[in-house]
């Protein structure tokens, strides 16, 4: 053995040199010049948008492997034409019709042929999927459609029929002004009805989720959990194909690896750059950083169905017990603005009530004298695993928010799992407050208030104060009503208001978003309402030459 | 050895003294028992000679380099973390966490250990070779696998990761001194004892336990930094001591997402832990060598 | 030999006896209901009832223990909690991804190990032995996560010469069939081979050296220790009586027998090792064991748990009779030792 043993290691040791030596990652990299490396922050959930609301499992999902009806042009602020080329409402406002493209073709990959293109059918079958709970497909993953149900339009929509094969009609039960704007979110993505069929019939119809079909630009390859995700170009998708022949997700959960990751030349693209590093990584030329303002926001929701937090003195007491601007600073590394309303900055709703969040330890412990907790108490502080553009650590937050909790005899301790976990324990309502946030799917004011606070957002599990005010429904459905800002304004201020006395939540940061990519990838965009597009990205440099390494290995 | 020397007597020096004079002649082994002195007194008196609170944040100072950086400040003389915590009173304070906790569940660990070895090496004495094989065996099972099963059923924690390692720890003292015990139980000296009709407890204490002390030292020494690893090891994996706690295995791993713009941060506590390592383990080798060379006398 | 080898046989066989007895336990030690944790079905899953009986849970804990057992044997290790997948596929792929790093560091460790250790027991001296001593002490002390983060922070990102995640570029589409990524590229049999076999080695690198560190400085000591003895022995005062070239002495008299004292260590070794491995995946993402195992236990995904420790456990006792295997084909009078000692 022991001269079998040394023969191997000298093998070994010849076949490392020339890499220690001779090779380093750079030229490695760009052997493959025709892929992406996306470094993404955790497992995606499902591969089906519908069954989502975090903004990881889109990421990866919608703008990659789905397309929707329309589009949301951020430049132009308009519904732009995707599937449907074109579409038209009534004078009464419940009826669209929508006609669709006829060149828009189905992934064709290992384990699906599609026979025939996009057609209105496949509209039905994918939006009847979340609505109507007679759908084979309704109950199919067991997750529940939790964007849907928090918004409300599972019960808006009377009805999805396909008037001929590239026309569908949707009615509606009521008008709604938010009803395009979620059309055009990332979540109402359009399945293959043909795919499903195939699945029912085979008795396997769970798998729709896990190896999806759709008409977006990349196709599906393969999911190693906690290693990857790979996508390969759809050669025949309907709009340019996409720059990149492959695109891998690489999936890794600490936000100090994916920069590492970044430099080391490990990933092009790292989504969410820890705000900390920030000014370190605009003195690197070698790294683009692009920033957009999106609208998002940072809170700390306290469940209001577990005792103490079920006092609204209670929760203003906390509310007053956190120093938000040290927050900004320790946190965000001032590339955020402090939140005095849940509803972000940009928004023309916006309605800031300082006085209501401002940093009183005085008056919160008085407060909580007043509840009945003069000793303070007991809390769980629980803590996103991930980063998001809206809370870039939340980890960090927490430590902080501890110490200042501590200062009013609030003794908390901080909880953390791993994503898909957290997610699931938060929505069945085990945590005692969460710090969390919302980035915004798409412009309407709605769709801050409705998916976060709401009842029906309770029920869907997304509403993470499990708060139900009958009252504070009532505002948003009024402002939903009418198309007249003015009266839309005037229903979400005093929604604001209202708010800013219960406390469900503590709005705490609306941040910047930035992205990190290495200098050669090109063509990257960064928008400002949901999922990231790579459509467009590519690497700059050319294809080096793979017969360079094939060279070192050999000698 | 008598000498027919009248006037001189030469005075066998006693094991003890012995152990001493091997230390003397090794300045590295010297080292290395001044530096375990040190972070001993560190962990007992540490919290009187330090300036700060170990989890007193200080917003002016985030993330300054050492003292003698251009950009460091004298008030933090190794500097401080992402937090603005002063790093040289955490890290004085991780001593205690990191060390003298670990020393504190091996020695628990040890007594029970050793007790129950005793009892079992009196009453059962089996004589089978395959039990010690098997024994041996299992015991090469890392234990920081199963102190990771004993966190996996009680959950994170430093009380916890601290239970495991103790838990862990027992089992290896009782084989080693029921095998040491097992080991001495023929020879001459024990039957003479024997003979002379001691009790058991005297049996114990007087006759095997001086004969058999040299092992355990040897096998306390390695599980000494067996515990302090496997301690700091847990905690760098974040099932161990939680987030503020200043023990060292817990700083590494909070310091990782900011060590490529502050290094100082991960450098100092895996320093900490490598020095106490190193005289942990220095001082048991030359421990095990002094006793080796009494033996071959 | 035969009747030893019977002997190593029975001790494997209960030593894995009581290692699935202990995972067996640790589905009623753990928290929830001991059924759920060992299958990984919950009981709303509809195969929850057949296999409640399939695994006797119906029965006595003998039964269970038995069922258990029968299940392991047919690979049926159970479920993940959280995504439902069975267990031994994942295993299978995450044992070769370890097994495969343990293997390299052991043969980097090998051969600099041994050779240094023969050189410094040729040339004994004080200045030797301080430096072989303190190196040893070194390389045995420091605690390799903080080793693995210098190394990055060095090598990886300041002077960008490794990757620092996972085993390959993944833009190298390689299927993980055996979980080893040397096997599965000659498997998979890409366009760009050897640019994949050089992204595999330039992964590789890094955890390898790391790791290699504390067994290559531990063979170097125990190398010497055992050559030093073997050095002063008879047989080898003989050889140079009999005017042998000092060469031959000790390439085919000295390191022979020396290594007999060296490979009866290196069961110790292994588990050492196995340890370190388990924390250096986490660092370096290399979707091994270790790696998957520290994830479960956040999760409290207890079906991982048990198939993990069962599987490094496995690892360690099979090395560990293995070795002992090795060692008295290889020295013979080993096995009268071991008869002889009680």
């Amino acid at each position: 053995m022991k001269t079998n043993a040394r023969w191997l290691t000298m093998v070994a040791a010849l076949l490392t040199l020339p890499a220690l030596t001779a090779c380093n990652p750079q030229e490695a990299a760009n052997m493959n010049a025709q892929g992406l490396l996306y470094c993404a922050e955790g497992n995606p959930e499902s591969f089906n948008p519908q069954l989502v609301t975090s903004g990881t499992t889109l990421d990866m999902t919608a703008a990659q492997l789905y397309d929707r009806l329309i589009e949301y042009d951020h430049r132009s602020n308009r519904y732009v034409p995707a599937l449907a080329e074109r579409w038209s409402v009534d004078e009464s406002g419940l009826r669209y019709t929508f006609t669709l493209r006829d060149d828009v073709e189905f992934h064709d990959t290992a384990y699906f042929s599609p026979s025939r293109p996009l057609q209105s059918e496949d509209i039905v079958f994918s939006f009847r999927r979340w609505f109507e709970p007679s759908h084979p497909f309704h109950y199919v993953s067991g997750r529940g459609y939790p964007f849907f149900t928090a918004s409300g339009i599972h019960n808006l929509i009377e009805s999805v029929d396909a008037l001929d094969e590239r026309t569908v009609e949707i009615r509606l039960k009521q008008r709604d002004s938010s009803f395009l704007a979620n059309l055009a979110s990332d979540f109402a993505i359009i399945l293959s009805a043909e795919y499903g069929a195939q699945m029912l019939a085979a008795g396997t119809p769970e798998l729709i989720d896990q190896l999806p079909i759709g008409t977006g630009p990349f196709r599906f390859r393969e999911f190693r959990k906690d290693v990857l995700v790979r996508y390969s170009r759809h050669e025949n998708y309907w709009r340019e194909p996409a720059a990149s022949e492959q695109l891998v997700f690489r999936i890794t959960q600490s936000d100090h690896k994916r920069m590492l990751m970044l430099l080391t030349q490990d990933c092009d693209i790292s989504p969410y750059p820890p705000a900390r590093d920030v000014e370190w990584l605009q003195q690197r030329d070698y790294i683009k950083l692009q920033a957009a303002v999106s609208p998002n926001t940072a809170f700390w929701a306290f469940n209001t169905e577990r005792p103490p937090f079920d006092d609204p003195l209670v929760r203003r007491a906390l509310a007053h017990a956190v120093d938000r601007d040290a927050l900004l600073r320790a946190v965000y590394f001032e590339h955020a603005v402090r939140a005095d309303s849940i509803l972000p900055n940009t928004s023309w709703a916006h309605h800031p009530l300082p006085e209501a969040y401002t940093y009183d330890p005085e008056l919160a412990r008085e407060l909580l004298r007043e509840a009945g907790y003069a000793d303070g108490f007991n809390m769980d502080i629980w803590a996103i695993p991930v980063q998001r553009a809206y809370n870039p650590n939340a980890r960090l937050m927490a430590e902080r928010i501890q110490s200042d909790l501590a200062r009013i005899g609030v003794r908390a301790t901080i909880v953390s799992y791993e994503w898909s976990t957290f997610r699931r324990r938060l929505a069945e309502g085990l945590h005692d407050s969460v710090l969390i946030g919302w980035s915004a799917d798409h412009a309407d004011p709605d769709n801050f208030f409705r998916p976060l606070l709401s009842c029906s957002a309770k029920l869907s599990g997304n509403n993470r104060a499990q708060w139900c005010d009958p009252m504070f429904d009532e505002l948003l459905d009024a402002a939903i009503r009418t198309e007249l800002l003015t009266t839309r304004q005037n229903f979400y201020q005093q929604a604001q208001e209202y708010l800013a006395t219960e406390v469900p939540l503590l709005p705490i940061a609306h941040s910047v978003r930035f992205q990190a990519s290495r200098d050669f990838i090109e063509g990257l965009e960064l928008l400002p309402f949901g999922g990231i597009e790579l459509r467009h990205a590519r690497r700059l440099k050319p294809d080096q030459a793979p017969e360079q390494a094939n060279a070192k290995e050999h000698d | 050895m008598p000498r027919p020397n009248l006037y001189y007597e030469e005075r066998m020096p006693s094991p003890l003294e012995r152990v001493w004079l091997e230390f003397r002649r090794n300045a590295f082994a010297m080292g290395a028992l001044y530096l375990l002195s040190f972070i001993i007194f560190l962990s007992v008196f540490g919290p009187l000679l330090t300036p700060y609170g170990p989890n007193q944040q200080f917003i002016d100072a985030i993330s300054l380099p050492p003292a003698w950086s251009t950009a460091g400040d004298v008030r933090f003389l190794l500097g401080t973390d992402e937090l603005g915590r002063d790093m040289i009173t955490r890290l004085i304070y991780g001593a205690r966490y990191s060390f003298a906790l670990p020393l504190l569940v091996v020695l628990i660990s040890a007594t029970i250990g050793m007790l129950l070895g005793a009892v079992a090496a009196m009453t059962v004495g089996v004589k089978s070779s395959t039990l010690k094989h098997i024994l041996d065996v299992l015991m090469s099972i890392p234990s920081l696998l199963l102190a990771l099963v004993v966190i996996a059923i009680t959950g994170p924690g430093l009380s916890n990761a601290l239970l495991a390692i103790g838990l862990v720890m027992i089992p290896q003292f009782l084989h080693v001194t029921r095998n040491a015990i097992h080991d001495e139980r023929r020879k001459p000296y024990v039957t003479a004892s024997r003979l002379n009709g001691v009790s058991d407890v005297y049996l114990l204490t007087m006759v095997f336990f001086p004969n058999i002390v040299r092992v355990l030292v040897i096998q306390f020494t390695i599980a000494l930094s067996v515990a302090i690893f496997d301690i700091t090891a847990l905690g760098f994996l974040r099932l161990g001591a939680q987030a503020p706690t200043p023990e060292w295995g817990s700083m590494l791993a909070q310091s990782l997402e900011v060590a490529y713009v502050t290094p100082w941060v991960m450098a100092l506590p895996g320093l900490a832990l490598f020095l106490t390592l190193v005289s942990v383990n220095l001082v048991g080798e030359t421990l095990r060598q002094a006793i080796q060379k009494q033996l071959e006398q | 030999m035969t009747r030893y080898l019977l002997r190593q046989c029975i001790l494997l066989i209960f030593t894995v006896f009581a290692l699935t007895l202990f995972t067996f336990c640790l589905s009623y030690w753990f928290t929830g209901e001991a059924m759920t944790n060992s299958s990984g079905l919950f009981p709303d899953h509809p195969d929850y009832a057949d296999a409640f009986a399939a695994r006797a849970f119906d029965r006595g804990v003998v039964a269970q223990y038995i069922a258990y057992v029968q299940h392991l044997l047919h690979g049926d290790w159970g479920r993940s909690l959280l995504d439902g997948a069975p267990v031994f596929e994942q295993l299978k792929v995450r044992f070769g991804a370890s097994f495969e790093v343990i293997f390299f560091v052991l043969l980097l460790a090998w051969i600099p190990g041994v050779s240094f250790g023969v050189l410094a027991a040729l040339k004994p001296g004080r200045a030797s032995y301080i430096l072989i001593l303190g190196c040893s002490i070194a390389g045995y002390s420091v605690p390799v996560f903080w080793l693995a983060q210098l190394a990055i922070l060095v090598i990886a990102v300041h002077l960008g010469l490794t990757p620092i995640a996972g085993q390959i570029n993944p833009l190298y589409e390689i299927p993980a069939v055996t979980g080893s990524i040397v096997i599965d590229i000659a498997l998979a049999q890409p366009d760009n081979l050897s640019g994949a076999y050089l992204s595999a080695l330039q992964h590789m690198i890094l955890p390898i050296i790391v790791l290699a560190v504390m067994p290559m400085m531990l063979l170097i000591r125990l190398t010497r220790n055992s050559m030093l003895e073997v050095l002063t022995k008879n047989y080898i005062v003989a050889s140079y009586a009999k005017g042998m070239s000092t060469r031959r002495v000790v390439w085919s008299h000295a390191i022979p027998n020396a290594m007999q004292q060296v490979i009866r260590q290196l069961g110790s070794l292994m588990s050492l090792l196995i340890a370190n491995t388990l924390i250096v995946e986490v660092i370096f993402s290399w979707p091994g064991i270790g790696n998957w195992l520290v994830r479960s236990i956040f999760e409290r995904d207890y079906p991982v748990i048990q198939g993990g420790l069962l599987i490094i456990g496995l690892l360690i006792l099979v090395s560990h009779v293995l070795l002992n295997l090795f060692h008295a084909w290889r020295y013979p009078q080993v096995r009268k030792d071991l008869y002889a000692s009680s």
